[in-house]
């Protein structure tokens, strides 16, 4: 080893030279994020504020809770498109049983609602073999009528339970600090346990992962139980913020989830992403959204924005997968 | 029932009623308000906020054209943030408000029980709702008064019913939103309850069908599935929330041949729908909301709050009946684009 080291000259140099080619994978982002914040400082005497920031973090947050399981999922090769509807179950599960029986049941019922759909979405992928996007897809629609149903059409006002959205502990509003936690947690399980490396072995080659002994679906089965307890907590949050269960309050949150996730740098095939670049992503998006409002961009453009935002994440998704198949 | 009874009275005032559209024709509920222009510089230096329903929406944005146009009127700056139908949503403009220091605003945002939340994220100044109840924070409430909204098109329905099929139809289908909650219950209570104090109370009974297609789309295809499963039905008495659900159920009738079958009435009686109301032989009554002047209640009143004058609380819009026959009085632009 060392022989090879000292011997070979002409290797070390080209490795240097790479070493310092190589610019971090997130460094594309923060560069976006910080040009899109000089540039709503100028253009917004409201952006560079700290209650502005906090906005913007407090926002993100209850999105940012369910892209990290999300994060795991979309690297193993997966998608969970049920959370935006799974929020909207929880926080008018959380109204409904708050309002009879008290906060712990609520926030009870509302951890084995995760429980349960997560099962039910990973038995149906991993034992039954359906799509993980179709299977989702129609636990879009399955969840929305239960939503609905659960409050017989009307939103549903929560008394006595904001403390989850609204507290603000060492003046950080809550839902900030509980996604802050979660992301480290995330971080830490994708990059350090046998668990994280499953997710990218399995994203990365099913089969390969498979013959070398990991259990793909107990994984995946995992996975699917993570993301849609975490969706059942983003609606509880959601819910405790609004003081109010309402039906269509986590319709296209699975699009702000991909967006920022994609746009953080996971391959949607599988294989590649991380939380930083996933917390990366969902910064610029929430950033985006709020400099377009305090510089009173109109709401049409507001979507356009937020719309080609979502078609420059994959397509920074494919130039990505083209460039390495180009280099390797 | 008096506004039943008043209103039955003017056999043939459908006429007379549009021509004095913004006037007391129609019974006036309580809390109903004309229009008033904005008065030119009155809102000089004052900074006012709207959060809106929701710009994609065709009555979302009359609103809000409306409203930006008297606050220019009037000289006031006018801070727009569109709630995309989202209470999150709404809960962040009204953060974004404090930020920018909105000296009072009006709330369109779409859940009246988010409104506790939003109103405390909010600055603590006048506001006045639109349409949906705003408490704790709601200074005056403005808009439409949807219950009577849907009597108003249910009695005309009833009457049409009344006079040519002497009350006998086959069923009553309800094209309903059951997304906007409350709205939705009153709206459409009110329609079976105006069509009922004139063909009787009980008459609509299992006749009634409620779908939940809203808007076009949905009532497109449901309305089709509705009329397969009543093929012998030729007297079909169809109500929706708003213009879409009756534009997409008279579709649906169309592409299955059995226009003649449906009788329907709508609300709204926006730009889009004007010329289907002219056109379309069982389009049999619309009840107008005017949403393109909700800006001549909404900002003079809200700069009234902010210079401290006194205003009622319940500032709600006169509805008028609209049908092919007096549409062009109501909306004279309706005139251009039908002709």
């Amino acid at each position: 080893m060392v022989k090879l080291k000292s011997g070979s000259t002409a290797q070390g140099g080209e490795d240097g030279a790479k070493k310092r080619r190589k610019i971090p994978d997130s460094a594309p982002l923060v560069g976006v994020l910080l040009f899109m914040m000089v540039l709503f400082s100028i253009t917004s005497e409201y952006f560079f504020q700290i209650d502005n920031f906090k906005n913007v973090l407090a926002n993100a947050a209850v999105t940012g809770i369910v892209c990290i399981p999300s994060t795991f999922l979309i690297i193993s090769g997966q998608i969970d498109l049920s959370v935006g509807s799974a929020a909207a179950v929880s926080g008018m599960l959380l109204a409904q049983v708050v309002n009879h029986h008290g906060v712990v049941l609520g926030l009870l019922s509302v951890l084995i609602f995760g429980l349960i759909l997560g099962c039910f979405n990973g038995f149906i992928v991993t034992v039954i073999g359906v799509n993980a996007l179709i299977t989702t897809l129609g636990g879009l629609g399955f969840l929305y009528g239960v939503a609905l149903l659960i409050g017989n059409g009307q939103t549903l006002g929560m008394k006595n339970f904001d403390w989850l959205g609204t507290a603000q502990p060492i003046d950080i509003p809550l839902p900030i600090l509980i996604f802050t936690v979660l992301a480290i947690i995330g971080s830490i399980t994708l990059r350090f346990t046998k668990f994280g490396r499953s997710i990218y072995a399995i994203g990365s080659n099913p089969n390969a992962a498979r013959v070398v002994g990991i259990r793909s679906n107990r994984v995946m089965f995992m996975t699917f139980i993570l993301s849609s307890v975490a969706a059942a907590l983003a609606g509880a949050v959601l819910a405790s913020q609004l003081s109010s269960g309402d039906p269509n309050s986590g319709l296209g949150l699975e699009l702000q989830v991909v967006t920022a996730i994609v746009l953080g740098g996971a391959s949607l095939a599988g294989g590649r992403g991380t939380i930083l670049g996933t917390v990366l992503g969902l910064l610029i998006v929430g950033v985006l959204n709020n400099g377009l409002i305090l510089m009173d961009v109109p709401t049409f453009w507001q979507r356009i924005a937020q719309g080609l935002m979502l078609i420059v994440a994959v397509s920074f998704d494919s130039i990505r997968a083209k460039l390495n198949n180009t280099r390797s | 029932m008096k506004a039943a009874s008043k209103f039955r009275a003017g056999a043939i005032a459908a006429v007379a009623i549009a021509a004095l559209a913004a006037t007391s024709v129609l019974p006036a509920n309580a809390g109903q308000f004309d229009f008033r222009k904005a008065v030119p510089g009155s809102g000089k230096g004052i900074t006012i906020g709207l959060i809106g329903l929701d710009d994609a929406i065709g009555f979302g944005k009359d609103v809000h054209d409306s409203i930006a146009r008297e606050a220019k009127a009037a000289g006031a700056k006018l801070v727009f943030c569109d709630s995309k139908l989202n209470a999150a949503t709404a809960l962040n403009c009204a953060k974004t408000f404090k930020l920018k220091k909105v000296q009072g605003y009006l709330n369109f945002q779409p859940v009246s029980t988010a409104a506790a939340a939003v109103c405390k994220a909010g600055p603590q100044v006048p506001v006045i709702s639109i349409d949906i109840e705003q408490d704790p924070c709601q200074t005056a409430f403005m808009g439409a008064d949807n219950s009577y909204a849907g009597q108003v098109s249910g009695i005309a329905l009833g009457k049409y019913f009344k006079s040519k099929f002497d009350c006998k139809f086959d069923a009553f289908i309800s094209l309903e939103d059951y997304g906007v909650g409350l709205v939705n219950e009153a709206r459409m209570g009110g329609y079976r309850s105006g069509f009922e104090s004139i063909c009787g109370a009980g008459s609509i009974g299992d006749k009634l069908i409620k779908i939940d297609a809203g808007r076009l789309e949905p009532a497109l295809a449901k309305m089709k599935d509705a009329l397969t499963t009543l093929p012998d039905a030729h007297k079909v008495v169809v109500v929706a929330i708003n213009d879409e659900g009756i534009q997409g159920a008279f579709s649906a009738a169309k592409a299955v041949g059995r226009a003649a079958d449906i009788y329907a009435a709508g609300q709204g009686a926006s730009a889009s729908a004007w010329c289907d109301i002219k056109n379309t032989p069982n389009w049999i009554a619309d009840t107008a909301y005017f949403p393109e002047r909700y800006g001549e209640i909404g900002v003079p009143y809200l700069l009234d709050l902010i210079k401290g004058k006194k205003v009622p609380f319940q500032l709600k819009i006169k509805h008028v009946a609209i049908n092919a026959s007096n549409l062009f009085t109501v909306f004279p632009a309706a005139k251009a684009k039908c002709a």
